[in-house]
């Protein structure tokens, strides 16, 4: 008995990772969007001043758009919001030495010993299971759009 | 102590205090003259296991190490020491009960002056209130 359709099979799973790719970019930038907000959510602002750690945080995809930056995405940004650090990490007090950007100039400030925030952590962990299921629902959608 | 959440914060204190060779700080009250390897607890969250059943939290402890020596072994050596303490263990709570605790993060980096080390742990931990 010949079995026929043998075409369509292969011209279907060379289909695939073009497909795959394409729905889990869209899922990502959408994951990549929701860890941002969170992140957002949890940096805490000085009133006192006008720029703000939170207003920087971005999300920075690689070529491949397959792979998301989100938080200070460049080192210009590092630098300029070098404090995120302090509030992400935490601080032990007492005398802080840092470089000024583009110079050899070295500063000293003085910092209160405060807990780290973890706001990295803490936005992946607050959405795990959400980027888990937009890139499960992203890979099942694939699979749909692949067999038409 | 009626609060499963409180009841587990003051179990790990207990705890690791007890099996730690450095002091046990909740934040804020970490002291000036603090000596180091010293271990912080900064946030303890906790959210509804799920979207249907309110009667399980998970709790997500977030710690730091802080160590004045130059290389990461300090940190890394309270880190494993939290790690045998917690990980996979059902601490007795004064409100509640701890199904289990699962340690679910460990780094070490350098602080950006360069003069300390730092170590973060992250313990997920589900309660039933």
């Amino acid at each position: 008995m010949p079995v026929t359709g043998g075409r369509a099979v292969a011209a279907a799973l060379r289909r695939y990772p073009e497909i795959v790719r394409q729905e889990v970019e869209e899922a990502l930038q959408r994951a990549a969007q929701l860890v941002l907000e969170e992140m957002r959510r949890l940096t805490p602002i000085d009133p006192s001043s006008t720029t703000h750690a939170r207003d920087a945080l971005t999300v920075a995809f690689q070529e491949s758009g397959l792979t998301a930056k989100v938080g200070l995405t460049t080192a210009a940004l590092t630098s300029d919001f070098f404090w995120f650090r302090f509030l992400d990490l935490g601080t032990k007090g007492g005398e802080v030495r840092y470089r000024v950007r583009g110079t050899r100039e070295v500063r000293t400030m003085q910092t209160p010993a405060r807990p780290a925030l973890h706001i990295r952590e803490r936005a992946m962990d607050l959405n795990r299971d959400d980027v888990e299921r937009l890139i499960r629902a992203a890979l099942a959608d694939a699979l749909r759009r692949g067999r038409r | 102590m009626s609060d499963p959440v409180l009841a587990l914060q003051a179990a790990f204190y207990t705890a690791l205090s007890a099996a730690l060779s450095c002091t046990v700080y909740d934040a804020g009250s970490v002291e000036v003259d603090a000596i180091y390897p010293y271990l912080v607890f900064d946030v303890v969250e906790a959210q509804p296991a799920d979207g249907l059943n309110t009667l399980n939290d998970v709790v997500r402890v977030y710690m730091t190490v802080w160590s004045k020596i130059g290389d990461r072994s300090q940190v890394q050596e309270v880190i494993q020491q939290v790690y045998a303490t917690l990980h996979q263990q059902r601490l007795t709570l004064t409100a509640g009960r701890n199904v289990r605790c699962q340690v679910i993060r460990r780094s070490t980096a350098p602080d950006i002056a360069g003069e300390l080390f730092s170590g973060s742990i992250t313990v997920r931990a589900l309660i039933d209130r």
